[in-house]
């Protein structure tokens, strides 16, 4: 029980500190923040292309600019939020909320909407050139 | 009679309960890291459903276990690479300071 608490207490030192850096410095053109290796050796633009952006458009608050980085992060992002918040309402609450992720086909919609998204923004003619980073 | 010489395959020891299937995870490596791992991560959560769905609960524990690997894969790789970047950026700056 505390060995998960601990676990909960890091993550989010680390999610912190990252906030910070991601805040402070743009990943365009910048020598602290890695290239994505899938598109660094091929030039493909993989699904999560465009996050580390979007993070610090976000932290910005430009909601513009993390739908043009990416346009699944900030969507990715709440129904994440959702999950954990529904998860630990029920936990410490004891409240019996259902997330939308432990639906039976979840994964399958998910899945379909990612490899979508993962083939649209390697398309590289409007519209679909707008889905890449 | 038959039934009992011939037990059923032995199952999970509580079939009841639906096994993880790290959707959630996946969704995280997809989004924030870098190589398409986290995407094999999904339809292994998507079998995990399925087959649990259908009954299969030796099958649905299986697919558990692989949506974990490839999560943990998607995330092990990333570290690495992150890792690897700051090793050759590091040494590439400290050779061009030390010049």
């Amino acid at each position: 029980m505390n060995k998960s608490y601990l676990k909960f207490i890091f993550a989010f030192i680390g999610v912190l500190i990252l906030g910070a850096v991601y805040f402070e410095y743009d990943p365009i053109n910048n020598l602290l923040f890695p290239k994505c290796p899938l598109y660094a050796t091929t030039g493909i633009y993989c699904p999560g292309c465009g996050s580390q952006r979007a993070t610090h458009a976000l932290l910005h608050l430009d909601i513009p600019g993390v739908f043009s980085s990416n346009i699944l992060f900030l969507p990715a992002l709440l129904v994440v939020f959702l999950h954990y918040s529904i998860a630990i309402s029920n936990h410490f609450l004891g409240t019996t909320y259902h997330s939308i992720l432990d639906k039976s086909k979840a994964p399958w919609v998910i899945f379909i909407i990612v490899v979508l998204f993962f083939i649209l923004r390697n398309i590289p003619y409007p519209p679909f050139s707008y889905l890449a980073p | 009679m038959s039934d009992q010489i011939n037990p059923e395959v032995v199952q999970p020891s509580n079939p009841g309960v639906k096994p993880k299937n790290y959707l959630v995870e996946s969704i995280l490596v997809t989004i924030f890291c870098c190589l398409p791992l986290g995407v094999v991560g999904i339809v292994f959560a998507a079998q995990v459903n399925s087959k649990y769905d259908a009954g299969d609960y030796a099958g649905a524990e299986q697919a558990s276990k692989q949506a974990k690997q490839f999560m943990m894969w998607g995330l092990i790789v990333g570290l690495v690479v992150l890792v690897a970047y700051f090793a050759i950026m590091g040494t590439t700056l400290f050779a061009t300071f030390n010049q």
